[in-house]
């Protein structure tokens, strides 16, 4: 599994170094230069004195049409309103003065209607000129008014002398009074007030020339105003566009440069901080990033190429390792069936196994009862030999007896000659002696035999000597030698038991060991039974036994299968993956191709180097 | 004890077992087809109709015949499996290891 980490660890290495390269943000750039204003407020600002110059134009126009419309406003009262008062007196005395002296004089007009025509002139001319001496302006109007006044008194004085000779009706007087009075009086009046008059009008005619200069001046004005304000402006924008191209033609240039791959070039100094001190510092991180960019993308092709390279040798690595897996696999699957095949040998031996050991356990449970039973016979007959060997003990103490009893018997015979009687009974007792003996000699059996015998001889001697005390005399040598014999017999017979003590006591150590050995046969057995007895050889487990190992090694078959159609599609898979390797190490080859359209500068290379 | 019959045809042993095939009566069964397998007979026909019950020891008695059999190129064949014998017949895949020539199991 080793190549597969490696494999990963090949893929993972070129995303880090595409990380370590996003540059932190180079535009905020801090301006270490002097203030100006943007290109915006530049332009504001000749918009703004445009603004303003148009303003104050508009002001002085404004002011200077005032100033018409005051100047007209004054011609009206001044002058034209002053000429219809003068025009009125006037007309009062031609009109209402003269001419009704003259139609009342003829006889054209009544007297009365006269008089009110004179009233009416009178009240006019007082009227008008008392009006038009309010708004005097002039030093010669001053003048003339003073001039006029006079003669309005003396024209004052003909009138009232008219509105008398009205008021008597005297026609004489009145014609008299037309002829020396009337035009005398009125006359300077009328040519004062015609000389006002045309002084109303020279007045207009200058004031209208003032104006007139003062529509030339602003005229000029506004020219003057115009002239400066837009050749200011001109001037403005001319230099802040010529300035602003410049900049702007030299970072085309840059920017062409850069287009065509040129990255080695000077940073564009700055020299302010509005919007192309802005453009500028974004060009120059610009070209910084696509340095440390094109320097990164290179060094990651090439390192992207050595990693596809190594993909390439893990792949097929992992292929190979693949295929050997399928191989593996394969076998294993193989294997897995043969296994399914071997289950049931493995069942047939272990169940047979199982019925083998049933049957074993029936064996040895009758072997038990069968060494119990020889245990028992063994224990029966270690007790009967040590009642024999008790015997064999009490035989060989009687033997001995018997010997001192011969001895006795000797000692005896010599005394027999003498006495009959004696020998009678002593022969009556050597017979129940002799009885006793036969009898423990059929106890002592095959020991006892030669006992036996001699017991039979005695009692035979011991009738004999009741038969005939005659014989008795010729009979003790005999009995002497009998005796000696039966002394030699005694003694084998005492031989005789001790072999028969000896041999009980190794019947019984053999039947101590025949005993010891059936208890330890018995324990062995029952020691099996016992392993019989236990779970695993039980029915019911060795069949669950058997069906879970046939399950695990059918599915394990199943399993070895399946890994083995996976592992073929690994293999598959890693023959797709090593094409796709070699795809990206194509890829990655004419990524490189394409970087190098770039020149870079190398002091950017440098600290690029991963 | 259960009462299994045999029957001898064309030389074959036709065994038509009853009751339960566990312990003491698998022993016998055993001592039964053996003797057979001593007298020179080699083929068997077994009949698990009337079996209710078996175990370790009566399927492994089976394994014996069947092997002491085949030793002395005979053969032997099972049928009439039912029930719980069926299934400790599959259990222990011994049906793989017999020729069974019952319709039932021959369809399945």
């Amino acid at each position: 599994m080793d190549f597969l980490k490696k494999f990963a660890t090949t893929i993972n290495r070129p995303l880090t170094t595409i990380k370590t390269f996003i540059p932190t943000n180079h535009l905020p750039t801090k301006l270490k230069l002097h203030y100006q204003p943007s290109l915006r407020t530049k332009l504001l600002v000749v918009v703004a004195i445009f603004s303003l110059l148009s303003i104050s134009i508009g002001i002085v126009g404004l002011h200077g049409i005032k100033a018409s419309n005051d100047a007209l406003k004054s011609m009206y009262t001044s002058r034209i309103i002053t000429l219809q008062e003068l025009k009125l007196m006037s007309d009062a005395l031609t009109v209402n003065v003269v001419e009704t002296c003259h139609k009342v004089s003829d006889g054209h007009m009544a007297w009365a209607l006269g008089r009110n025509k004179l009233t009416e002139g009178t009240t006019i001319i007082k009227q008008q000129w008392t009006t038009y001496k309010n708004h005097v302006a002039t030093s010669e109007e001053e003048r003339l008014v003073a001039q006029i006044d006079g003669f309005i008194g003396i024209a004052e004085g003909a009138l009232a002398n008219a509105t008398t000779i009205m008021i008597k009706e005297d026609k004489k007087a009145l014609q008299a009074f037309m002829i020396e009075e009337l035009y005398s009086s009125i006359e300077p009046v009328s040519g004062k007030l015609s000389e006002l008059m045309d002084l109303q009008l020279e007045l207009a005619q200058k004031e209208y020339q003032a104006a007139t200069n003062r529509y030339h001046w602003l005229i000029v004005l506004f020219s003057i105003m115009i002239i400066a304000g837009l050749s200011t402006a001109i001037a403005l924008v001319l230099f802040i566009l010529q300035r602003t191209l410049r900049e702007i033609r030299d970072m085309v240039t840059y920017v062409e440069q850069v287009a065509t791959g040129n990255l080695a070039m000077p940073e564009i100094s700055i020299t302010a901080n509005d919007e192309l001190g802005r453009l500028g510092i974004a060009i120059n991180a610009m070209v910084i990033n696509l340095n440390s960019l094109v320097g990164t993308v290179s060094s990651s092709a090439d390192q992207v190429v050595v990693a596809s390279e190594e993909t390439a040798a893990s792949v097929e690595q992992v292929s190979t390792t693949a295929t050997e897996l399928a191989g593996y696999s394969t076998h294993l699957a193989a294997a897995a069936a043969v296994g399914t095949v071997s289950v049931i040998e493995v069942s047939k031996s272990l169940l047979e196994l199982s019925s083998l050991i049933e049957i074993a356990k029936r064996e040895a449970t009758s072997a038990v009862t069968n060494s119990k039973s020889t245990l028992n016979t063994a224990l029966d007959s270690r007790k009967t030999m040590a009642s024999t060997v008790v015997r064999m003990n009490n035989i060989r103490s009687k033997t001995l007896e018997t010997e001192e009893l011969i001895g006795t018997l000797n000692h005896y015979i010599a005394k027999i000659g003498a006495i009959t009687d004696t020998i009678t009974g002593i022969a009556s007792q050597t017979s129940l002696l002799s009885l006793n003996a036969a009898i423990e000699a059929a106890r002592a059996g095959e020991a006892g035999r030669g006992f036996a015998v001699v017991a039979q001889e005695v009692k035979k001697l011991a009738e004999q000597s009741t038969q005939g005390a005659a014989e008795v005399v010729a009979l003790i040598q005999r009995i002497k030698e009998s005796t000696a014999a039966a002394v030699q017999a005694m003694q084998g017979s005492r031989a005789e038991v001790e072999n028969g003590v000896a041999s009980a006591g190794q019947a019984q150590q053999a039947l101590n060991d025949i005993f010891s050995a059936v208890t330890s046969t018995v324990t062995d057995i029952e020691a099996v039974l016992s392993i019989t007895d236990e779970e695993v050889t039980h029915s019911d487990k060795i069949i669950d036994l058997i069906d879970s190992l046939a399950t695990v090694i059918e599915n394990t078959a199943e399993q070895a299968e399946t890994v083995s159609t996976t592992t073929k599609q690994t293999a598959t898979v890693m023959d797709s993956l090593a094409v796709n390797s070699t795809q990206t190490n194509q890829l990655a080859t004419s990524l490189k191709a394409a970087i190098e359209f770039f020149k870079t500068a190398n002091k950017n290379l440098n600290h690029l180097e991963v | 004890m259960e009462s299994h019959k045999f029957l001898i045809e064309n030389s074959q042993v036709i065994a038509n077992l009853t009751g339960s095939l566990q312990g003491e009566a698998a022993a016998q069964l055993r001592a039964t087809l053996l003797t057979y397998i001593a007298d020179g007979y080699n083929s068997f026909a077994v009949d698990f109709s009337h079996v209710s019950n078996i175990d370790s020891t009566g399927l492994g008695i089976l394994v014996t015949i069947q092997k002491r059999a085949l030793q002395s190129g005979g053969s032997i064949t099972i049928q009439g499996l039912h029930g719980t014998v069926k299934t400790a017949f599959d259990r222990t895949r011994l049906s793989k290891a017999f020729t069974i020539t019952d319709a039932e199991h021959a369809i399945a």
